[in-house]
């Protein structure tokens, strides 16, 4: 399958991710999936 | 979720999906990326694949009429994406405003299915400046 670790669009949403998070965060007790 | 998806192709680690978008504007390649953005929190790309440019676009109006399908299949990898890494957090964001706003009313139609695996947390949109929730 495809590389898309170099693409520019991955990089960029990558990057506006860790931007927002840096200034917004994200909630304190985020929870990760339910166990089933 | 048992709503009318594409199949999809995965790569071996769950990290890349792919399916194509078949509809009145032929087959379009769609392609969805988890990439760690740190810890357990993963963002989600979601995009054509542009053979001219040989890189993603998530710009493309592709109106290929199959909406609903593709974000039920987008929300399938996010399934089967969690159900490799099931500490997983995802984060996303749309293109724009509005296709924020269509993932929001995706995931709000389907709220209630959804949660019985997920949290879902709607946090401030950096462009509206408001909870989407």
């Amino acid at each position: 399958m495809r590389d898309y670790s170099k693409d520019p669009l991955v990089i960029e949403k990558l990057e506006r991710a860790r931007a927002f998070i840096a200034k917004n965060g994200l909630p304190k007790d985020g929870k990760s999936k339910k166990s089933k | 979720m048992n709503l009318p998806k594409y199949a999809v192709s995965a790569d071996d680690e769950r990290f890349i999906y792919e399916f194509g978008s078949e509809g009145s504007r032929g087959s379009i390649k769609k392609t969805v990326i988890y990439s760690q953005i740190e810890g357990n929190l993963y963002n989600l790309a979601f995009g054509d694949w542009n053979e001219a440019l040989k890189r993603l676009d998530d710009s493309i109006r592709s109106n290929n009429g199959d909406r609903d399908k593709i974000l039920a299949t987008v929300a399938s990898t996010a399934i089967d994406f969690t159900d490799r890494f099931p500490q997983a957090e995802i984060f996303t964001e749309g293109s724009t405003p509005a296709r924020t706003r269509l993932y929001q009313m995706g995931i709000s139609e389907n709220l209630e299915e959804i949660c019985k695996d997920f949290d879902i947390y709607l946090i401030y949109h950096i462009l509206c400046q408001q909870p989407l929730k």
